[in-house]
């Protein structure tokens, strides 16, 4: 029979599921899938096709699970970007994830360890997520996920993350028609899941969207939000969080860091524009447009930059 | 090939996820999850695979589905028959009664 070669992103993404699904199974490993097919199943995302499987791992999983998929040929993605070597604007950016891909699948399994704009602790977040959890047949095989307020709040959660990107309105606009259907009780209930999981400040645009009443959060940090505050308006323009990142360092370590954001390696350059032609004369106009980006937005960063060394004063 | 071959039911393994779009079929066995690969069926296979949904035995498979043979009925069932056996040997498919 043929294998693997012409496998269709669609086919891969809904037998990935079941692979992991399985793999957790057999390592006693609590999973949740989230957004994608299984979001799409509960009504809580647009019927659209998946690229990717977002799974979250129970804290305390993430090695055996890791482990499990390298057993079976995935390996970790390289990170795209920088973000790793911003020690201190790394809580900023609310890192969640591990990226595993395969030579012979045409998708990433994008395994979640929390989720940003979840303000509660990871393991109260998976508990609570876990009690609503619900099942879903994928690829002929029942999977645990996130139930509808999980996906709701993540799906929601997600969109506000980036505000400007293309899909949040009509993906919160998609939501919130799913949560009016709710009754009261229901949006009820939603808002006390959001309390708590420490998410009813950061998804509170959201909540009043859909006249969800706004509950006492046990876990408000005012940090976390300030955090988050500069995390969304920013989404997109990284400039801020080189920035953040320089007020934290001494100055050795800012003319090493200026210097390293000037010149990003051909690599990651050809990474973050997407872009596969190798030629210099490429990269150096790749260089160029960047600079143009980050002229561009550098008031909106230098700005970012003090409100975040001001703090909460 | 016996009568009492003819008689068993073929279904699904359980431990195969697969996938079936009305057009292609394509199957990841996690019986051996660590060297489990996609499996895309053609489109003869594919039609013995749907069949096998609700349990089938041989001669219903052969009844049902077109297989666009020319040869004597005893040769396709006996074809079926050996496809099974090897979908078998592979944990795709399980026989009620097998042993």
């Amino acid at each position: 029979m043929p294998e693997t070669g012409d496998l269709r992103v669609s086919e891969a993404v809904a037998l990935a599921h079941a692979l992991v699904a399985h793999l957790a199974d057999l390592e006693g490993i609590r999973i949740l899938f989230v957004k994608g097919p299984t979001a799409v199943a509960l009504g809580a995302r647009h019927p659209r096709p998946s690229s990717d499987v977002d799974v979250l791992c129970e804290p305390g999983g993430m090695e055996g699970l890791g482990v499990a998929l390298e057993s079976c040929g995935w390996h970790r993605r390289n990170q795209k970007d920088n973000a790793h070597e911003l020690r201190h604007a790394t809580a900023y950016l609310f890192d969640h994830s591990i990226h595993y891909i395969h030579d012979e699948w045409p998708c990433d399994i994008d395994v979640h360890y929390n989720f940003p704009g979840f303000l509660a602790p990871e393991d109260h977040v998976f508990d609570a997520l876990w009690t609503k959890r619900a099942t879903v047949v994928i690829a002929s095989v029942s999977v645990p996920c996130a139930g509808l307020y999980g996906q709701a709040a993540i799906m929601a959660l997600h969109a506000l993350r980036d505000p400007g990107a293309a899909r949040t309105e009509s993906d919160l606009g998609f939501l919130s028609e799913a949560l009016h259907q709710l009754d009261h009780e229901s949006l009820s209930e939603f808002a006390s899941f959001a309390a708590a999981t420490g998410c009813s400040e950061t998804l509170r645009p959201f909540l009043q969207r859909v006249g969800a009443p706004i509950m006492p959060d046990p876990w408000a940090d005012p940090e976390a939000l300030l955090r988050w505050t500069i995390r969304t308006e920013n989404a997109g323009f990284f400039a801020a969080f080189w920035l953040i990142e320089l007020g934290h360092r001494g100055w050795p370590g800012r003319v090493a860091l200026i210097w390293r954001s000037l010149w990003l390696p051909q690599e990651e350059l050809l990474n973050q524009y997407s872009e596969g032609d190798l030629r210099s004369r490429n990269v150096a106009m790749l260089q160029a447009r960047r600079w143009r980006r980050v002229m561009h937005s550098l008031p909106r960063a230098i700005r970012a930059a003090r409100r975040s060394q001001r703090g909460l004063s | 090939m016996t009568d009492d071959s003819n008689e068993l039911v073929w279904h699904h393994s359980p431990q195969v996820a697969f996938v079936d779009d009305g057009q292609r079929v394509v199957l990841l066995n996690l019986t051996s999850p660590t060297t489990a690969r996609p499996q895309l069926l053609n489109t003869t296979a594919a039609s013995i695979w749907r069949e096998l949904g609700e349990g089938r035995t041989v001669l219903d498979i052969v009844g049902n589905v077109s297989l666009g043979a020319s040869q004597p009925r005893e040769a396709v069932v006996r074809d079926v028959f050996r496809f099974l056996r090897e979908l078998e040997e592979a944990g795709i498919v399980h026989a009620d009664g097998s042993p």
